[in-house]
């Protein structure tokens, strides 16, 4: 888990044009700025592009904050 | 018997509650579900027995191609069957919503034919709430997120008398885990004070706040034309609050209704006009349906377009806000509110990418003003009565007296319209959410003094008369 929030870090920097971003697993919509719904669909593409994962349409909604992002990660990773 | 009806609160809620909690407790939960199946159909045939033979073919059309997707051998016959199942659905509802077109179209039928097919008729009851939900369904099944239902949890999961109305949309995921939990004895109590808190703040907001606020904007709507612009600006903003609460209002009751009968459902509003942007606006308004459009129209769009950028984004925000617009029904009206708030998210878009972000008030200002007037179409009749509108909005030789308003609702008693005008405002912008108020932890006797008191106070309401029809059911 540490390991995909580590790789996460410079994609949430890179695509919220916010270079010294941290975030944390807690993180969501509404504690990171600028994570709209238009950043969220630009997250997920860098995502799916680094981890050489694919997320269905209607499993999108469900990602509310990292916490599940990274569990959906994994999921598909080991899957 | 609609939900905010006394015949439903007083008889049919309660029967059914009982109903469903003694099948489940004596004889388990198929024959609880099959009763709330009963009693969903039930419903259905009393509000709209016209409609009820549309329902029963989305029902069957759904659970066939619920199991067509599932069966399908390879990728394309899946994604066939899925199309095949989206276009059915998308037909059924066009059929209705563009009555025009149908009408023309069997004219010619008959011309070709020399059959008589009559018309398609009135729209029935909840058919886009059921139609969307039926897609997200058959979408579920297409990315395997989902195995098909047997065809009664498809009948339950499209008539399910809480949300048939006017939603909250269902995701088949959730409420299929939910139904599983119907009338559990575990969480009752706390279960039952929290929908009698939902019941009651979503009668008194739906019944009590956007009946008396429809005494003050029907009239100024009726006579946009003449009014200052004081008063059309109070018409404005008192449209946009009635929408609120009548809506808002009824889905605290859709949530109720669901909680008492054991099953938890989504919220679908969030204090949408605390928001300091639109996008917030639209993640608190209408939520199921704002996921359905971020998740199956925006989406799809943008991936595509390629990579994410504020060009693409702006496109497809505004393509998917036009197909919602389309989707509500044949009128220019409802086109031009969607396309205006397509517009609207795209500027958005482009100002947060200039870094300047506004003050929190200015921006909960401006948002409001925007949907306000954005709700004016709306809700005029036509784009002319839209038009006449805004002319008084902001025409200064209209003036600025209330000479037009005081004369139209002259039959009114002020006192009964005056005390819900200030409270609504308060409720909108300051006060607790009803889903908050639902989650406190209050003693029992305090929540049933409450619920009550608000409960007679919209039963007198009722009686007197002032209770208006629910706005949504039109779609």
């Amino acid at each position: 888990m540490d390991n995909i929030l580590e790789r996460l870090q410079p994609i949430f920097q890179d695509v919220l044009d916010q270079p010294g971003l941290q975030v944390s697993a807690e993180d969501s919509g509404q504690t990171v700025a600028g994570w709209d719904s238009l950043a969220h669909i630009s997250l997920v593409a860098a995502i799916e592009h680094e981890f050489k994962v694919r997320f269905a349409l209607g499993e999108l909604e469900e990602l509310k904050n990292l916490g599940d992002m990274i569990a959906l990660i994994q999921t598909k990773r080991t899957g | 018997m609609s939900l905010d009806s006394l015949p439903f609160l007083f008889a049919f809620l309660p029967i059914s509650a009982i109903a469903v909690h003694v099948l489940r407790s004596r004889y388990g939960l198929a024959p609880a579900q099959f009763a709330l199946l009963g009693l969903s159909l039930v419903y259905y045939a009393a509000e709209d027995r016209r409609g009820l033979p549309v329902l029963l073919v989305s029902i069957l059309w759904n659970w066939g191609m619920g199991m067509r997707i599932d069966a399908g051998r390879s990728e394309s016959a899946r994604r066939r069957a899925l199309w095949i199942g989206i276009v059915g659905n998308v037909l059924l509802m066009s059929l209705f919503k563009y009555a025009d077109i149908t009408a023309w179209f069997l004219r010619s039928l008959e011309r070709t034919t020399g059959l008589a097919f009559g018309n398609a008729g009135l729209m029935p009851l909840g058919l886009t709430f059921f139609s969307l939900t039926m897609i997200m369904y058959l979408l579920d099944i297409y990315e395997r997120l989902q195995k098909p239902f047997a065809l009664p949890r498809v009948a339950i999961l499209t008539s399910f008398f809480a949300t048939i109305t006017a939603g909250p949309l269902l995701r088949s995921r959730k409420f299929a885990s939910a139904l599983d939990e119907i009338g559990v004895e575990a969480s009752l109590d706390s279960r039952l004070l929290s929908a009698m808190i939902l019941l009651s703040i979503g009668l008194v907001k739906k019944v009590v706040i956007a009946g008396s606020l429809a005494l003050l904007v029907d009239p100024g709507f009726a006579h946009a034309r003449s009014l200052s612009v004081t008063e059309a600006w109070a018409s404005a903003f008192g449209w946009a609050l009635q929408l609120y609460f009548d809506f808002s209002g009824y889905s605290d009751l859709a949530c109720g209704v669901a909680l008492l009968l054991g099953l938890s459902i989504v919220n679908n509003f969030n204090a949408p006009f605390r928001a300091s942007t639109l996008s917030s606006f639209w993640q608190g308004w209408h939520i199921s349906l704002t996921t359905f459009i971020t998740t199956y129209l925006y989406t799809p769009l943008l991936r595509s377009l390629g990579k994410p950028t504020l060009r693409s984004s702006a496109i497809s925000t505004f393509l998917a806000m036009l197909l919602a617009g389309l989707l509500h029904g044949a009128t220019w009206t409802y086109v031009a509110f969607y396309a205006l708030h397509g517009f609207g998210l795209a500027t958005y878009h482009y100002w947060k990418s200039l870094k300047r972000p506004l003050p929190d008030v200015a921006g909960v200002a401006i948002t409001f003003v925007f949907t306000a007037m954005t709700m004016v179409v709306f809700r005029a009749p036509t784009l002319g009565v839209a038009g006449d509108m805004f002319g008084s909005m902001f025409d200064l030789s209209h003036g600025f007296g209330l000479s037009t308003f005081t004369g139209l609702v002259a039959g009114a008693d002020w006192r009964a319209i005056a005390v819900p005008c200030l409270l609504a405002p308060w409720m909108a912008f300051v006060g607790p959410t009803s889903a908050e108020l639902a989650q406190r932890q209050m003693p029992p006797v305090r929540v049933f003094a409450f619920s009550g008191a608000a409960i007679l106070l919209c039963a007198a309401y009722m009686i007197s008369g002032t209770e208006t029809s629910f706005i949504y059911r039109a779609f």
